[in-house]
């Protein structure tokens, strides 16, 4: 298939393949290319990006009235006691 | 298989029990429930440790089996969201596409800003739903891809699949969650408007 010939179809395959692995330089151009022209695959792409973002989130950022949840401290210790008792 | 010292055990839970509870928290209303989730989480990681290859940071290690263990609990109790018309058959993801390859349905513009507090408890709560929802196979190698930040080769091994299969999937489960972000209610500000 010739480059300048991806399809959208083609486009998001591709585009969620680049974030597995780097894609040969004439795919990233190609896909460029399509992404100038094409508001919904560049939609798609900050998607993924956004995907990827959430994954990872750890902390969530809460207002200040809204406190950290925390364990108490017998439950720490229940827990404790229970990574003891399997070993 | 390596034992942890129990003084790493007990470090873990000092060090880092109140940030996963707080994320238990956020995505079960049960307080026990949450309670339970961290619990198994350190069962998991002490059994698991000797997998923990220090790729990862503890903490990143730690969240990444809390966040499995959210997905099954999920599953478990039907807290899922199921896109049936796209997800049961492998085969239709032309269910996105037209026959000349355009967009079906076309994405929508996400207005969600990551800084904003209550942006990101909303969206990751559909997420983990959507998530969820997915077949477990398809939702398997996503969380290992982009929540336990493995790579495909490694996800190969893990799960027995090949590379190309691996590719596919992937492309079938970012496919589907937009599109279930989407459906949920994960909706734009203003419809339509310019990304």
């Amino acid at each position: 298939m010739k480059l300048w010939m991806f399809r959208c179809q083609d486009v998001t395959q591709k585009i969620s393949r680049s974030f597995d692995r780097p894609l040969p330089l004439g795919h990233r151009l190609a896909i460029q290319m399509h992404l100038m022209m094409c508001r919904y695959c560049a939609r798609f792409q900050r998607q993924l990006v956004m995907l990827r973002k959430i994954s990872r989130i750890e902390d969530e950022h809460r207002s200040s009235d809204d406190a950290p949840q925390k364990l108490s401290d017998a439950t720490k210790r229940r827990i404790k006691e229970k990574l003891r008792s399997i070993r | 298989m390596q034992e942890p010292s129990q003084l790493n055990a007990d470090a873990w839970v000092d060090l880092y029990a109140d940030a996963l509870f707080n994320f238990a928290r956020a995505r079960v209303k049960d307080r026990a429930i949450a309670e339970d989730l961290v619990q198994d989480t350190f069962l998991a990681a002490v059994q698991s440790k000797a997998r923990y290859k220090g790729e990862s940071s503890e903490k990143t290690w730690l969240f990444g089996i809390l966040k499995h263990k959210i997905i099954d609990h999920y599953r478990k109790n039907k807290y899922i969201v199921h896109i049936q018309d796209f997800a049961d058959d492998p085969d239709r993801m032309e269910a996105f596409f037209n026959d000349k390859g355009g967009w079906q349905s076309r994405p929508a513009h996400w207005s969600n800003n990551p800084g904003k507090a209550h942006e990101n408890k909303e969206f990751l709560d559909h997420f983990f739903r959507c998530l969820s929802g997915l077949p477990k196979r398809t939702a398997d190698v996503f969380a290992h891809r982009e929540i336990d930040g493995l790579s495909t080769a490694e996800i190969c091994t893990l799960l027995g699949i090949t590379e190309n299969n691996c590719w596919v999937i992937l492309y079938r489960a970012r496919m589907l969650l937009r599109k279930c972000l989407e459906l949920v209610g994960y909706t734009p500000r203003i419809k339509g408007h310019e990304a």
